[in-house]
């Protein structure tokens, strides 16, 4: 079956968006034409204004069209205290789940040697020259897979270097986790992990 | 488990060394859905038990135990993660080398023990390049194929072997006869023969290598110097 040019443009161009295929692309396509020509048009217009102006903060690395972000801009956040994320959607997360106070620093990766994708490709020195700045405790949130593991070591390593305290989030059992559905290597980790109550 | 990357919304494409079909492709569907079977157990080094399907490049994974869960701390993870980058460039999918899976799991097992890291590294690179077909020549000397002796100097040149040093000047690697010794035996009583034993498998395995460097490397060096 084949739409007119444009209308096959719009479906070809909505299959960039992650999980949409061919045919949801179809759907959507269809359903801002026929019933939601307003919603496509503002659409289109935000879309265009983000792809433009949507860049990088200065300070923590994170999407923002502004040059410092809120949370950096924010005068009530404690500078002193910093998280190491890998992604931009990490920050909302933590901001919902924990009461956290400080700042943040946005890897946009991780270490991994065989993509290709070592300290300078991360923007480490950039970390490394907000450390030797008011920071005094960086929290590494990365992933806890085997390169978000080496990259907390490596960052842990650079803020030893200068003297900045370095800790990792905690690794075990989920909330209304039962133990014997938890699988071994959470477990082991939740064992190596345990604290003193 | 060697590597995994991304496929899609919620599969992996892992990289694995198996033990009688060489290294292949496996995709693994939906394992990062919260649910998945999978979840948690494809993470690099672990090894695991794997069945799979299709006989094509890419097979797809149909159930996973582990075997030996594997957990690696700072310096011993780089180390691991450079054994890894080292398999991936070094071999072609699908082909099958034996002993290699053997090599590689107890280098993995010994970077979590006792034993210093480089000898582990040292020992499954020559390992490595022998299970390749470019086993190296340690113990006798290429031209006169007299044993190497423990307190001469030789030119180690990557096709070859061990050269008496008079014999060529420029080519090659200098080496001392007992750190040649040292690697063949695997045993490494003296430092000095360590670190030797290093630039000589750093020059080989460039040779090998080609023209770009190892990422894993670069990453080492660069802590090192800080």
């Amino acid at each position: 079956m084949s739409y007119s040019p444009l209308i096959q443009q719009l479906i070809n161009r909505l299959c960039v968006l992650p999980g949409v295929g061919p045919k949801s692309a179809q759907r959507m396509a269809f359903h801002l034409l026929q019933r939601d020509r307003e919603g496509g048009a503002a659409l289109s217009v935000v879309l265009a204004e983000a792809m433009d102006s949507v860049g990088q903060c200065q300070q923590c690395q994170t999407l923002s069209e502004a040059d410092v972000c809120a949370i950096c801009r924010s005068p009530h956040r404690d500078k002193g205290l910093m998280c190491v994320v890998e992604t931009p959607a990490n920050i909302p997360a933590i901001e919902q789940a924990a009461h956290y106070n400080g700042v943040y620093f946005v890897l946009m990766g991780h270490l991994s040697p065989i993509d290709g994708i070592g300290p300078e490709q991360l923007g480490l020195d950039k970390l490394a020259s907000r450390f030797a700045g008011d920071v005094t405790e960086v929290i590494l949130a990365t992933n806890l897979t085997v390169e978000g593991e080496a990259t907390a070591h490596y960052i842990a390593q650079l803020a030893e270097k200068h003297q900045v305290k370095a800790t990792r989030i905690a690794h075990g059992v989920p909330v209304g986790g039962e133990l014997e559905y938890i699988d071994e290597n959470t477990l082991s980790l939740a064992f190596q992990g345990r604290r003193e109550l | 488990m060697l590597h995994q990357k991304a496929y899609r919304e919620t599969s992996l494409i892992l990289d694995v060394l198996t033990q009688d079909y060489g290294r292949i492709g496996v995709l693994a569907k939906g394992a990062k859905r919260p649910k998945s079977p999978f979840r948690g157990r494809l993470q690099p080094f672990v090894c695991n038990l794997l069945n799979w399907s299709g006989k094509g490049q890419l097979k797809t994974l149909t159930a996973v135990d582990t075997l030996t869960h594997i957990n690696l701390q700072g310096t011993q993870l780089y180390c691991g993660m450079y054994l890894n980058e080292l398999v991936v460039r070094l071999t072609q999918p699908d082909d099958q080398h034996e002993a290699l899976f053997a090599s590689y799991q107890s280098a993995v097992l010994n970077l979590m023990s006792e034993l210093p890291v480089e000898v582990t590294l040292r020992v499954f690179e020559k390992q490595l390049l022998r299970q390749l077909g470019y086993g190296l020549l340690l113990d006798v000397e290429y031209h006169t194929g007299t044993p190497v002796e423990p307190n001469l100097w030789y030119q180690y040149i990557v096709s070859k072997g061990p050269v008496r040093s008079q014999v060529v000047n420029d080519e090659g690697l200098r080496i001392q006869g007992k750190a040649l010794m040292a690697l063949e035996g695997e045993s490494f009583s003296e430092p000095d023969s360590l670190s030797q034993c290093k630039y000589l498998m750093r020059y080989i395995l460039d040779v090998y290598l080609g023209h770009e460097p190892l990422n894993s490397r670069a990453l080492f060096q660069t802590i090192s110097t800080r």
